[in-house]
């Protein structure tokens, strides 16, 4: 397993939990409706915090795991992955962001929307390294 | 279009070229050895200009490198 497809996998399983164990925290915890906003942006927050030192950790650890030097440097084959993964990605984003910007706003409130566009980032971000990772275990055509 | 794949003849190349690896085949063409392995394995057609150099580095036509099957 090379260090791109390796670090796609381990980011995806950290989207899916941390984000998931926050959508779930969100949708059942009692009372997070009449949370203070200090609450509210502490736990964000926190799991945006979770994500960062996730981010860091898998970035550095699949970098040294990595056979050589020259071998981070991307090739044809990462580029081309890397486009097409991005191309599908974009597409879940914009479809988030137009329910978050424009639907929305004319029935929900204000963390409502904040947690929506989240979870548009978070599902543009799990189909951007799912693609990756697939494409690499699966192959790829021009 | 016909439903064709792209095979070829890398590995045995390879073990005619004193078994030159995949890894040195990628540093003589610019793809990394997975690439290598995924072009070996049919799991990526490579670009035309990949192709070429593939076949440059065996002194082969590139037919004689890459076929359809």
């Amino acid at each position: 397993m090379s260090h791109r497809e390796r670090f796609a996998l381990v980011w995806v399983v950290a989207l899916v939990v941390v984000l998931g164990t926050y959508m779930v925290l969100v949708a059942a915890l009692p009372g997070y409706d009449g949370f203070g906003v200090s609450t509210k942006i502490a736990l964000l927050g926190g799991t945006l915090g979770i994500l960062a030192l996730a981010a860091i950790a898998t970035q550095i650890a699949a970098r040294s795991a990595a056979d050589r030097p020259e071998s981070l440097a991307l090739d044809e084959r990462d580029r081309l992955i890397a486009g097409r993964a991005a191309e599908a990605a974009y597409h879940v984003l914009i479809a988030g962001m137009i329910i978050v910007g424009i639907v929305m706003p004319f029935n929900n409130g204000g963390w409502e929307i904040i947690n929506a566009a989240l979870l548009a980032i978070a599902a543009a971000e799990i189909v951007h390294h799912g693609l990756i990772f697939a494409a690499y275990r699966r192959g790829v055509r021009a | 279009m016909p439903d064709r794949t792209l095979s070829n003849n890398i590995r045995v190349l390879r073990f005619m070229t004193g078994e030159m690896t995949q890894a040195d085949l990628g540093s003589k063409v610019g793809v990394t050895r997975q690439t290598i392995a995924a072009i070996e394995a049919g799991k990526y057609s490579p670009t035309l200009e990949c192709a070429f150099r593939i076949a440059e580095v065996f002194g082969k036509p590139l037919e004689e490198v890459f076929s359809w099957k």
